[in-house]
């Protein structure tokens, strides 16, 4: 006797930002919704507001079991407000990048808008590093503005900017185009932090070529600047005096594209 | 000498500029390029690339290296090491292959396959 057990489909929950409910996102949502809903992944909608966070919604939709997926619609901030939770609970992330400062999409291959769908429906899912600042996790970096500071890495080596220095601490990473710099790869299960030192007139001083940085390929760091700084961690602000980071090992499983830069 | 990727795009390595530096035992699997100051030790399992501004004081070992700044302690180097006319190593250098372009400074002894030699401003 046979039984047809019904295949057990990837089910996917959309987390829409708060920005991507104005008005004049609504074409292209609709042709989101649209395309998803012809490839067969169309799910569950979250939208966020001021008082709706994502990770808690998140957490118990994947307590009542099913999600395997969650895609965040919108900016690097809408990822940034779903990547802890997406680790902690091992489900995959995707995403369909709106409006403007995309850069881990970029980063990842995934194009803007209705093209996203495709990505999500081909669902090419790598496993990569996690960044982690001050207990938050990171995709692409955390850019730290031009302070004193001085850098402990991996407590056997202190490494001190003679002067203020802009550090950035990268996980994934690749120069824009027609710009020079180095590639970081997010599964080499390091951190890259790269120095410039800022000149006094406030230019930053590039000796030659990319040599003017410097760059060290770490799994733990801290960073202390002498005065209160407003850092970027994948474009979102984090103040402080004191940043400690780790690398988590292939933590995160994310849907990528065929131009992504790893 | 940084790795490169499939689209040739250069991948990082590690690299000390000038205008940072580095206080204690740095450890290192891969390359390295050190414009800068350190002070305490190096050790790296690559080569080891020193520019003619740099100033190690600092025991240094490297798989190669090549050298144009100023190193002040002891240099091993499993195999060819490179001093150019602007280097200046006050120590023992131990090594399987040596380079010494005219000018170099060379204040220690030299130890070649097991074999030493004491060398003074060469």
């Amino acid at each position: 006797m046979f039984h047809l057990l019904p295949l057990l489909p990837f089910m996917y929950l959309y987390v829409y930002d708060a920005f991507v409910q104005d008005r004049r996102y609504e074409k292209e949502i609709q042709k989101v919704e649209n395309r998803l809903t012809d490839l067969g992944i169309a799910g569950k909608i979250v939208r966020l507001g001021l008082f709706r966070r994502a990770d808690e919604f998140i957490r118990d939709e994947v307590r009542r079991g099913g999600i395997t997926t969650v895609v965040a619609v919108g900016s690097d901030a809408t990822v940034r407000q779903v990547i802890d939770v997406v680790v902690d609970t091992k489900i995959v992330l995707g995403i369909i990048p709106l409006g403007p400062n995309h850069r881990v999409a970029d980063l990842l291959g995934v194009p803007e808008g209705e093209a996203a769908c495709d990505i999500l429906s081909a669902r090419n899912v790598q496993p990569i590093d996690a960044g982690v600042v001050n207990s938050k996790r990171f995709i692409s970096m955390v850019s730290i503005p031009a302070a004193k500071s001085e850098i402990n890495c991996e407590g056997n080596y202190r490494a001190t900017p003679q002067g203020r220095g802009t550090i950035e601490v990268r996980n994934l990473y690749a120069p824009k185009e027609k710009e020079e710099g180095l590639v970081s790869d997010p599964t080499d299960e390091r951190l890259e932090t790269v120095i410039q030192i800022v000149e006094k007139g406030g230019r930053l001083a590039f000796w030659k070529s990319a040599r003017g940085e410097s760059v060290l390929p770490l799994k733990n760091l801290e960073i202390r600047t002498q005065e209160p700084v407003s850092a970027l961690m994948d474009g979102v602000p984090i103040e402080g005096t004191r940043f400690d980071f780790f690398v988590e090992p292939r933590a995160l499983k994310v849907i990528t594209g065929k131009g992504r830069v790893f | 000498m940084f790795n490169k990727d499939q689209e040739g795009r250069k991948i990082a390595g590690t690299v000390i500029a000038q205008g940072v530096k580095v206080e204690g035992d740095f450890v290192s699997d891969g390359d390295v390029i050190i414009e800068g100051e350190v002070t305490g030790s190096v050790k790296t399992a690559g080569y080891l690339e020193v520019g003619d501004a740099a100033k190690i004081k600092a025991s240094v070992s490297a798989s190669e290296a090549v050298v144009a700044g100023e190193i002040y302690g002891n240099l091993t180097v499993t195999g060819k090491l490179e001093l150019f006319q602007t280097s200046r190593v006050e120590g023992d250098i131990e090594v399987a292959t040596l380079s010494v372009a005219p000018g170099a400074k060379i204040n220690g002894q030299v130890t070649m396959n097991g074999k030493r030699s004491t060398t003074e401003a060469v």
